[in-house]
């Protein structure tokens, strides 16, 4: 049976959880401290978790800020995948129409460092180890190794 | 003591999710912080912001924003920031950092951040904008810094 996540052809993902919830801050909330709960089982390593954790909460709020528009009526989903050597894939889709992720002008451009905004995508490619946008930027999968 | 005169907590805690959703994570062990707490208290002219949790966003960012406005609405331009129990600083949370900052230095004021955990310090420089604060070790060297 194929294997949605494996990373390169890799198999042997389990999968860990599977949550779809209304798109606002408290299901950002609840999927992260869940997330979380699972990662301290695994025995991940705190950096880690802690790299895990901000990512897939960029990506949660890219999903309900944008994806969404805020309209706690529409779903987010998140998926956690992982195997035996610790290594985990992360999904989160929104129903919306997705981006042009080459589109997002650098954060570290001078002059954007003053910028309230545009830093998510940016951050969540520093943190986790593979990237990637299917769906035309509606889903957003990343892997931590 | 806090003097009630001078100092402000603001509540950002959210509405909990539904039952059945808190059934589902919650396995018996404490809960990782998911709400933020401001404190606000004004110290020789400086106004002195303790946070605790996570700066993310919603609620959190929400509320020190609010908190943010407030001091500066009254006139109040020198903030430091205390981070030092800040579990997480995610980009809503950096994005209000740094416009507050520049409002505050066109004010002819500043804003400072005191002990910013590990993370949150990886997390401003690996956004760039760790260089743009001064950084101090505890309360009494950022309102000092002031003078």
């Amino acid at each position: 049976m194929a294997d949605e996540f494996g990373a390169g052809g890799s198999s042997g993902f389990d999968e860990l959880l599977n949550l779809s919830m209304p798109a606002n801050s408290e299901s950002i909330a609840t999927i992260t401290a869940a997330i979380s709960e699972i990662l301290e089982r695994l025995e991940i390593p705190e950096q880690k978790r802690l790299e895990i954790d901000l990512a897939v909460q960029e990506a949660l709020a890219n999903a309900v800020v944008h994806g969404c528009e805020g309209d706690a009526s529409k779903t987010i989903r998140c998926k956690l995948n992982g195997d035996q050597q610790g290594r985990i894939v992360i999904s989160v889709t929104d129903p919306g129409p997705g981006f042009r992720p080459e589109a997002i002008p650098d954060p570290k451009r001078s002059e954007n460092l003053y910028g309230d905004h545009g830093r998510g995508v940016y951050l969540i490619r520093q943190l986790m180890d593979e990237v990637q946008f299917e769906s035309g930027g509606s889903e957003i999968k990343m892997w931590k190794y | 003591m806090k003097n009630p005169a001078s100092s402000r907590t603001f509540s950002t805690r959210p509405k909990p999710p539904p039952l059945s959703v808190m059934i589902a994570v919650v396995l018996g062990e404490e809960r990782r912080r998911i709400v933020l707490d401001i404190n606000v208290r004004k110290r020789s002219e400086v106004q002195l912001i303790q946070l605790r949790g996570p700066l993310r966003m919603g609620p959190a960012v929400d509320g020190l924003r609010q908190a943010m406005e407030e001091v500066i609405g009254n006139g109040d331009h020198r903030i430091a920031i205390n981070l030092a129990e800040v579990s997480m600083i995610d980009s809503s949370g950096i994005g209000l950092l740094v416009r507050f900052l520049a409002s505050t230095k066109k004010q002819g004021g500043n804003i400072k951040l005191i002990q910013p955990s590990k993370f949150a310090v990886q997390t401003l420089k690996l956004v760039g904008v760790l260089n743009l604060f001064e950084i101090f070790e505890d309360d009494d060297a950022a309102v000092a810094s002031f003078s």
